[in-house]
């Protein structure tokens, strides 16, 4: 999001995300139009669509909703009602895609799944506003203040943004860690690379599985990575589990830390408590929401093999209505 | 007034009439030298005369980019005292009203509080009287400043800054410039940079553009840039990423602009000179400021390592906290030790990072980046959005990393690995925890505290000082009535303003600190609470 023009706001992202297919620009911006809806039941849009890639947000509307959505983040009982849907929204979404993949590896057409998918992936993506529209600056205040350093404040609220599931790229690296022991312990490599491209296929390499698939999608391709990743598998689980462990145990210091600063004000408290909730929830968000975009981007792609379309140029809609594209 | 009453830079000025600055470059112009036509409102210009002077000056001066007006005060560009940068200037559309809020403005700056202040400094006095000069905005290719040495007709020491379009951010420090610089031997040196965006005037239809949208860079129109915002007849542009690896000034042109700073210093009859020059899409060299050079040029080498320390500090986003020291690499299988710089992470990265970098830097991402996240789960301190880092830094630099406040700098050297567990002393400090760990710390501390969150479940009482060779108590936050049954042998301690603690009848008084410790035993957080 850049400066005020003209009383206008304009997030980019054809400047943000270069390359992106039109389906990619799209799923960003309808679903940031969205997020009052998403996060707040509140129907005004979030400003105006001029094209997939573009919106351009009154900058009334952006200090009314995002002022609102701040005073409710203040709010225990909001936030924790906000992570309890949001995390919902995940496994409807995750379990739309599991039905869309399963129709499409068995060549079924996928159309109503895919309708059903594009939808709740849509909620699972206006999520993305977590990067630039919480209220960080004031939480730093909050934090700052009770903690006595503007670095204490900073090292909590760093440390209350690690998710409670261990991120999609460690995680990746374990499915790959995991394939390997399974080699060791007897298993064939193609149902060891089988399953590697199933869990993780669409997570390596650069760039999104929009348009062309990632190189793990491809089974035969998981076969190098698998036989490479066959040494210290033990000692680099470990190592993550450590690293994981201390991360986390170093997240609940920290808000233990500041809910005993904030104990005996009972606003400080609540707002601790809120925040807390949220940056634990957002991390984890912006985690699972990568994995299920690739997982998205991946099947649609698919989808446009069986239906003859274009995955550079297919849009929400086209997968909203793909029943008509066909 | 009529229409030719005001001077134009193809005349003989004098300072005293139109400015120091304006009198300069008509000097340079009557000597053969690329200056951009311009016309000036005098020193003397009445305020009431000020609208004709702008209709004149609209319909002299064709102006598809629209006007620059500029200081020209009589005070300014002097041998001891430049006031650079201290007075006004202004790019404005080219419509009368908007051109004479310009000039105004320019025209107020000769009474700045920072012109005051800086001519006591430099013990000389500044006379009160501005001039304004009024000329076509630019649109260059690039532009910057020059400042040389001029011995027998040779820039003999010099220092070229660069930056593609208008020079404002380099002269008002937002941005560093490409450094050409005299080397051993004469030969140049060259420190390129990173310029994320490009400021240039618009005309009134690109203006009118809303950011996201094109505008071409080249007259053949094979360059586009985006916008990122405009404002006071500025495009903000986005560098095209076609130009982003290509350095701003060729030497080519770097050697006309040496040569025209020679022929202007022997105009001015200067030895050290001070040039703001430009260069327009076809190639032409513009000069459009010449004074001189009052601050000495330094030793070469002296300079360059004075404005590396200074200039080289790059900003990002704090991302993962800790400080981290080491040569920098740009891929590897194995970074132990090492500051890793690196666009956004994949999952490929993963065995690198679990050998130990010293620290990783990104191009890319904010704080819940999966490159800010992948590092704090790892501890490895990480600073994102170093937009510049992978051009910046360079295989092999030795930097340190501040992970917490943002930070990337150049290290002298690799540190011996510092020791920074502040575990301190615990011996009248209770240590508050959300659960018992087993077994029981012995880490010197008088008390352990249970934290009883507020409608959550209760505490585990009967476990109480199972093995401890401390008191065990429980702390409740909230001014509410006892809201857990106190076990056997325990008793409810008020801590007004606080809550209340639990605390076994027969332990000495519970202490008054109170402190939440980090997994390293650091002591993240203390608090005195009193009864």
């Amino acid at each position: 999001m850049d400066e005020v023009w003209k009383g206008l706001l304009t997030c980019d992202y054809e400047h943000t995300r270069p390359g992106s297919t039109a389906l990619e620009l799209d799923l960003y911006t309808t679903s940031l139009t969205r997020w009052p809806l998403v996060f707040m039941d509140d129907p005004r849009p979030y400003g105006r669509l001029r094209r997939a890639g573009i919106v351009d947000i009154p900058e009334p509307d952006h200090l009314a909703l995002t002022g609102r959505w701040h005073h409710l983040l203040a709010d225990p009982a909001y936030a924790t009602a906000m992570v309890t849907a949001a995390e919902q929204r995940h496994r409807r979404t995750d379990a739309a895609l599991l039905a869309l993949e399963h129709q499409l590896d068995n060549g079924e057409a996928p159309e109503r799944h895919l309708a059903g998918a594009t939808e709740a992936f849509l909620g699972v993506m206006s999520a993305h506003i977590v990067n630039w529209l919480l209220p960080d600056d004031q939480w730093q205040k909050l934090l700052a203040g009770l903690l006595g350093s503007d670095a204490d404040g900073r090292s909590c609220r760093l440390a209350l943004n690690t998710p409670d599931a261990t991120g999609h790229l460690l995680d990746a690296h374990l499915v790959l860690l995991d394939g390997a022991a399974a080699l060791a312990e007897g298993t064939d490599l193609a149902t060891a690379a089988g399953t590697l491209a199933a869990r993780a296929g669409t997570l390596y390499g650069d760039g999104s599985p929009a348009a062309a698939a990632m190189p793990l999608e491809d089974r035969t391709r998981a076969d190098g990575l698998l036989t490479a990743a066959a040494t210290d598998t033990d000692g680099q689980r470990d190592r993550i589990d450590a690293s994981r462990r201390r991360a986390v145990q170093l997240r609940d210091a920290w808000a233990l830390a500041s809910q005993l600063a904030a104990a005996g004000n009972p606003t400080a408290t609540a707002r601790v408590e809120a925040l807390t909730c949220v940056c634990r929830w957002a991390a984890g968000s912006e985690e699972s929401r990568k994995v299920h975009r690739h997982r998205f981007l991946a099947a649609a792609r698919r989808w446009c093999q069986l239906a003859a379309a274009d995955p550079v140029t297919i849009t929400t809609a086209d997968l909203l209505n793909s029943g008509s594209v066909r | 007034m009529t229409a030719t009453d005001l001077p134009s830079l193809d005349q003989d000025l004098h300072a005293e009439m139109a400015g120091a600055k304006a009198a300069t470059l008509a000097r340079l112009a009557a000597a053969g030298l690329p200056v951009p036509a311009g016309i000036v409102i005098p020193v003397d210009h009445p305020d009431e005369c000020l609208p004709a002077a702008v209709a004149e000056i609209l319909a002299r001066c064709p102006a598809p980019r629209g006007l620059i007006a500029r200081s020209s005060a009589v005070s300014e560009d002097g041998t001891t005292a430049s006031f650079a940068g201290l007075y006004t200037s202004r790019i404005s559309p080219a419509r009368p009203e908007a051109l004479l809020d310009a000039i105004r403005a320019v025209r107020a700056s000769v009474h700045h509080s920072t012109v005051t202040a800086y001519s006591q400094a430099r013990g000389v006095i500044a006379l009160p009287r501005m001039a304004v000069l009024v000329q076509p905005a630019l649109r260059p290719a690039c532009s910057g400043v020059l400042a040389a040495a001029v011995t027998d007709g040779l820039c003999t020491r010099w220092r070229i800054e660069a930056l593609r379009g208008l020079a404002e951010p380099l002269v008002s420090g937002t941005q560093t410039g490409e450094i050409h610089t005299t080397g051993q031997g004469h030969r140049a040196t060259v420190r390129f940079t990173v310029q994320d965006t490009i400021q240039l005037p618009g005309t009134p239809e690109e203006l009118e553009m809303p950011p996201g949208e094109w505008v071409r860079l080249d007259p053949a129109g094979s360059v586009r840039a985006k916008i990122q915002t405009s404002d006071a007849g500025v495009l903000h542009l986005y560098t095209p990423a076609q130009l982003a690896e290509r350095p701003v000034l060729t030497p080519d042109a770097r050697e006309r602009l040496l040569a025209a700073a020679t022929t202007a210093a022997t105009a001015l009859g200067l030895q050290h000179i001070d040039v703001e020059w430009a260069i327009d899409p076809h190639g032409r060299l513009h000069l459009v400021q010449a004074r001189p050079l009052t601050v000495p040029l330094t030793d070469h080498a002296t300079a360059g390592q004075a404005a590396a320390d200074d200039d080289q500090v790059l900003h990002g986003i704090a991302a993962a906290p800790g400080r981290g020291t080491g040569p920098t690499l740009h891929t590897g299988d194995d970074i132990t030790g090492q500051v890793l710089i690196c666009r956004a992470l994949g999952p490929e990265a993963v065995p690198a990072l679990l050998t130990g970098p010293a620290a990783v830097v990104a191009t890319t991402g904010g704080e819940l980046s999966h490159t800010a996240i992948i590092t704090r789960e790892l501890g490895i301190p990480c600073v994102t959005n170093v937009t510049t880092a992978l051009t910046a830094l360079l295989p092999g630099a030795v930097v340190e990393v501040d992970g917490g406040a943002g930070t990337v700098r150049p290290a002298p050297t690799v540190p011996a690995q510092r020791n920074t567990q502040d575990t301190g002393t615990l011996c009248a400090t209770a240590v508050l925890t959300r659960a018992l760990e087993q077994p029981v710390p012995d880490d010197g501390r008088a008390a352990t505290l249970l934290w009883h969150d507020t409608g959550g479940p209760a505490p585990d009482l009967p476990t109480f000082g199972t093995g401890a060779s401390h008191p065990v108590g429980v702390l409740l936050s909230g001014d509410a009535p006892v809201p857990v049954t106190v076990p056997a042998g325990y008793c409810p301690i008020r801590l007004p303003g606080f809550g209340m603690m639990l605390w076994p009848q027969d332990a000495p008084p519970p202490p008054s600190e109170i402190a939440v410790l980090g997994p390293d035993r650091r002591i993240l957080y203390r608090r005195t609470v009193y009864r």
